[in-house]
This record gives C-alpha cells, structure tokens and sequence, in this order.
C-alpha cells in the first residue's frame, strides 16, 4: 500500500479504518485500480517517478463527515487534498500537489440545497456540476441562466476557487467574483461559515449580501490551502429575451489598438455584455479554432494589409449582447457608431440575431458556443481530441495563463513572446487563445500546450513551460492559475519586498492549520515543516 | 415563502411609486398595498440546515438505469451528433470501417474495453473515479451498450 510521506503504516491503518468508520469502507478508496482514477490524467510528470499521485482517496457524503474526517486526519497527521468534482484538467486533475496525500474527494456531495429564481441566486456542494445545475433549472423551467466553462461537468465551487471562468453575460464571468458566501470546513473539523451565513437564523441573504460583517474571509480559500469549502452560494443571471453577435472589421494593423480601446470603453459601459473575441482573419485556424495573433517584429506589414485587404480585414472583434432585442440592437448599433467615428472604413458583418430560447441543436446548427447561450457541454476536449487535421491525438494539456493589459501592445509582445519560446523548443500549441476578458479591466490568454506520453518530450515541456513564466512574469506578465508542477514556479515571481506576500500567506496557514495536513503546497503555499527557504 | 416575499416587494414598490408622484392628480393610482404580515418575524427564514437539498444522482432504476448513466456521463461526448467530441474522434479512428462510432448504436463493444477505458481512460479522455460513475452504475452501462440494439 501506498503511504503518505512521514506516516507511519501503523497511523496510515488507523486513519483509513476509522475514515471508513465515517463513510463506509466502500468510500475509502485504497486498491491500484481506484488509485489509477485519482490521477491526472493530463500529468507533465506522467509515469515519472515524480509524478504526483494519492495514497487513497475518501469520499464522503456529507459537511458533517468532512468534519470527522479532518479530525481524524488532524489526530494522525494525514496530507488531505479536497477536490470537488476533481476534473480541473490541465491544471492537476485530481491529483494532489503533495505526492502521497489523501484525496479527499467530494463529488459525492452533490445537493443542490437552495435556489431563489427571484433573487437569482443558488447554493450548492462541491460535488454538483454545471450540467446538473443547467439539467436542474431545465427540469424546473426556472427563469434562469447558469454562466458556465468548458468543460462543463466540472464543479460550480471547485471551479470558482481555483480562478474558473465562463463565457456569458460580463459580470457572471469570474465565477469566484459570482460567488456569495461559503462554508468551510477547516483543519480542526470546525465549521465555518463567511458573509450572511454566519447569521444562525436564516433570511435568504447568505447567497444575497457577500460582505456580511468585518472583514471578508472567503479571499483566504481562494487558490489556497486553508479549509474545505463545503458549501457556496452563487448568482445565477435572468434568462434574457433576446441574443446578437456582430462583428467589427478594422484594415490596418495599427488599428488594434483602437480595436481594444473601443471595446474596453463598450464592455465598462455596460454597452456589451458577452465575451468579446478579438482574432486577425490573417490567422489560420488549428482545426476549427483560431491560432496566434503572431506578428514577428519582422512581418511585412504593407504586404499584410494587402492580404487582409482580401480578406476583410487586419482585426477583428467579435461582439455578444443579450438582452431585449430592442435594447441590444441598439446597443450594436452604437457600437457601430464609435466604431465608424474613429475608423471610417471599418466593416461590420451581422453575425445572428435572434430571440431566446431556441434548441441546443440550432445553436450547434448556426455554429454559435453553446456556453456562449448558458449551455454546458465537453466540446472543450475537441482540443488535442483525434480528428483528420489531427490524427495522432494528444495525451491532455497543460494550460499557461498570463494576465495581461487591455491593450494591443501587449496583445502583440505577450503572443511574440510566447510563440517565440516555444518555437525554440518545437512545441505546437493546441489552442492560442484570443486576448480574452473573463473579468473587468485586464485580460488574459489561455495557452494550451499539449503533453505526451514520452518523459523525454514531457522534460522539454517542463523546461519551456517554466521559461514562459520566467520571462513572462520579468516583463509583468504573471500567471493567474498554474497545474501543480508549475505553482512554486508561479508563486516565486509574485516576489515584492522579499516575497512578503508568500510570507504572509504563510503565517496565516500556520495559525488555520498548524499541523498542515490540508493540500500542502497548492499555489505553491506550504505548511511549516515542508517549507523551503525561499 | 416565496409568495409572502414578493408579496413584501410589491408592498414596497407600490408605496415608492405613490411617494414619487405626490402631487400629480392625473398620476395612475397605487394599487392598495397587499397585506403585511403581521407581528414577528417579518422575514420568513429560509431553511438550509437540515435542508435536504436535491441530489444530482442517476435516479432510474431497472432497465432504464444504464441509459440514463448514460446519458448524464457519457453522451455529452459520445452522443449521436458529428459534433461531439468522442463521437468525432471515433468517426476519425473508425474511418474506412464498418465500425458506428455511435457507442449506443454498436452491441458488440467488449465489457472489458467499456470498463477499461471508464476506469483508465484514453488520450484526451479522463478516467472516471467510483464517486462519479459507481461500480453499480458502470455495470448497468456496461448492460446497455453490450445489449445488442435495433
């Protein structure tokens, strides 16, 4: 059997006899086969003796055996590692970031134990997915609309925590943002519970009124190691009556930065409420998707522009409204309007418009994102997935993520950076992503770099991988969320003041778990008796 | 509950909109407001602990059961559309064969392979852990997609 470091099998016994005491012994998972499922399927290390992997996994039902479990574990000193639905692919999976950690796995948990269609709002366990959550609404005809991210069976709290995104309506985007009080099981196996939930007589306003009284905590169990979130409220957007994308055409490629000035001006007014998508009709597709924006320093631009002459144009920006048909045609209108004010031969195609809803198998048909419409699906896997421009399929991905500025400049040096290195070591991506703006005022690219089942090529990836946050990070590019490999990588770049941020982190997770038996090492925060000299 | 709070909102609304328009006598009147609740308390507590919730399990049972697994973990992929991206995979593996790369539309995958591939997974395809797919619930898709189809 496989034992977490520094257990004895003696403590390592004990603690498995009395978790299955808590659960059942069918939830406490110990056998080669069940801990092959604990793994991450898309792991930079794996079959490597480094690989990070479980020494078993428990699963239980409920807050109250979470509780028991992490007193248990508190007792015999066990590393636990909470996941939720544990399908956070291509940034660790369900395996933990301290090799030989329990996992301490929720999916279990999958009640959805409050939904207001008034208020719009929901409260959830970690183990309920954005599919059962849409499946939820629809089986109920409720009035509402789940922002949700590709793929969408992964977990509404897990998701948010670790930084998770969608693609609708603006402020529903940053799901940790949408979230509205938590519950936390923290190391001890005390509860807690943030915001309005710590009100004992309940009024509906936990999932209403995120502030509470004093100081908000629930930033302490974001991308951290603090506690396990049990339970979470979220806002849920209305259904809207209407949906219209329209596109913005500009011919020159100075023109990009006008491009992003102008819809940075229409997202902070509200003017339009999806997720704009900025590509260069000068770009071939990967498959089906859109590839860099990669410009060399030594493009020849007058020879590009005549391209995209043909082509329709250097830029482009896709644009989403929702809303009353009225309203957003307006909106698309003005949207226009600034456009033409500033670039009087900017073109514009008028992609769709149409009233809401319609069937899943007509916004396949029109070729629209069904997460772009609130509908979840695993299209996400089409990256790397066998198909005839792709016909040795990929073992997974790992995803680099810097954050950058709302502004072309960035858009170019960030995409001629990146491309660049990975050239140097001939790494294909499998998906570039547009410049995208998941949250207000900064936006970010999600690079998918492919892995391989060849520990050889899997070394080269590890070393240009932590190359781009090397060099991304000395020119303020920092990454915002990073697979298990990378996170001590990651964390080290965020340094102001001898890292004080790091340090800081750490006095705090020192006071919540002393002991520090909950995912140690996740973004790249240890306990105590694991923690190197920086 | 829920009546008792928009009858509350509409109280509310209703008493805003006759304090904006004091002196206009053409203003359309307020209805007359609904009836507060009287007394203590005013606000109807919602109940979470000791709240069930509903759980997202596979509910069917009997023949319907392995479908219905199905359905929730693996048609989202592997479904009878082109565009999904298990079944366009297969299309691409299968090409050139008389194999449906439709998983519901074949009766003679091996049980080992389905249970295989669940608990291992392939290329870009994940495995499934026990709290997602049981071994109770793998056994019943493992009945439907060998049970030999129309």
């Amino acid at each position: 059997m496989a034992l977490p470091p520094n257990v004895s099998a003696q403590d390592f016994k004990s603690a498995l006899d009395e978790f299955a005491k808590v659960v059942g012994p069918e939830w406490v998972l110990t056998s080669p086969q069940d801990l092959e499922t604990y793994r991450d399927a898309y792991s930079p290390l794996k079959g490597e003796a480094e690989e990070l992997v479980a020494s078993a996994g428990v699963a239980p039902d409920t807050a109250e055996e979470v509780q028991a479990i992490m007193k248990i574990a508190n007792k015999y000193g066990i590393p636990i590692y909470p996941v939720s639905t544990g399908k956070n692919l291509g940034y660790g999976g369900s395996a933990p970031r301290y090799s030989g950690s329990v996992v301490l796995d929720l999916k279990r948990m999958n009640r959805i134990l409050q939904i207001d269609e008034h208020a719009g709002t929901v409260l959830v366990e970690p183990g309920v997915s954005y599919f059962d959550l849409y499946k939820y609404i629809n089986d109920r005809g409720l009035k509402l609309w789940i922002d949700t991210p590709e793929p969408g069976w992964g977990s509404l709290i897990g998701n948010a925590l670790d930084g998770g995104t969608g693609t609708s309506y603006g402020p529903y985007r940053d799901h940790f943002a949408a979230h509205c009080g938590m519950e936390v099981v923290l190391a001890d196996g005390e509860m807690l519970r943030t915001g309005m939930g710590a009100l004992p007589t309940q009024a509906g306003t936990w999932t209403q009124w995120r502030w509470g009284f004093g100081p908000w905590l629930d930033g302490l169990f974001r991308q951290s190691n603090m506690g396990v979130v049990t339970k979470m409220g979220f806002w849920l957007m209305p259904k809207p009556d209407a949906y219209r994308m329209g596109t913005v055409l500009l011919p020159r490629f100075a023109d990009l930065e006008g491009l992003i000035e102008i819809k940075n001006y229409l997202e902070d007014t509200g003017n339009t409420q999806g997720h704009p998508l900025i590509v260069s009709p000068l770009v071939s597709s990967v498959g089906h998707l859109p590839g860099p924006l990669y410009f060399p320093v030594t493009a020849n631009i007058p020879e590009l522009e005549k391209e995209a002459q043909a082509k329709g144009g250097f830029w482009a920006c896709m644009f989403q409204y929702y809303g009353s048909a009225k309203v957003i045609e307006a909106q698309w209108e003005y949207t226009k309007e600034l456009y033409l004010k500033r670039f009087p031969d900017a073109k514009f195609v008028e992609n769709h418009a149409f009233d809401l809803p319609i069937p899943t198998e007509e916004v396949i048909a029109k070729g629209i994102n069904p997460v772009f419409l609130s509908i979840p699906s695993l299209t996400a896997f089409d990256l790397g997935n066998r198909s005839s421009t792709y016909p040795h399929p990929a073992s997974g991905h790992m995803w680099f993520a810097p954050i950058i500025p709302r502004t072309g400049a960035a858009v170019l040096e960030v995409t001629r950076l990146v491309v660049e290195i990975l050239k140097e070591h001939n790494i294909e991506t499998s998906w570039f992503s547009p410049p995208v703006t998941y949250w207000p005022k900064a936006m970010v690219f999600q690079i998918g770099v492919p892995i391989s089942d060849d520990p050889k090529k899997n070394a080269v990836l590890r070393q240009a991988f932590r190359q781009l946050i090397r060099e991304c990070a000395a020119r303020g590019f920092g990454e915002e969320r990073t697979p298990p490999v990378f996170q001590d990588d990651v964390r080290s770049t965020y340094s102001f003041n001898d890292h004080i941020l790091l340090r800081i982190t750490e006095k705090i997770k020192d006071v919540l778990d002393p002991k520090g038996i909950i995912s140690a090492g996740r973004y790249g925060i240890w306990p105590q008796h694991l923690r190197k000299k920086v | 509950m829920r009546s008792a709070i928009v009858i509350l909102a509409a109280a509310v609304l209703a008493g805003g909109a006759a304090q904006a328009a004091p002196s206009s006598k053409n203003a359309p009147r307020a209805p007359a407001p609904a009836a507060l609740p009287s007394g203590y308390p005013l606000h109807i507590p919602v109940p979470v602990d000791g709240a069930q919730g509903v759980r997202m399990d596979v509910t069917e049972t009997g023949a319907a059961r392995g479908k219905a697994v199905f359905q929730k973990w693996c048609s989202t992929c592997h479904g009878p559309y082109p565009y999904l991206s298990g079944t366009a995979a297969l299309t691409e593996k299968y090409k050139g064969t008389n194999v449906n790369p439709v998983l519901e539309r074949r009766a003679n995958i091996p049980a080992a392979l389905i249970r295989s591939t669940v608990r291992n997974g392939i290329y870009v395809m994940p495995p499934f852990r026990k709290s997602e797919v049981s071994d109770e619930e793998l056994d019943a898709v493992v009945g439907y997609l060998t049970k030999q189809k129309k």
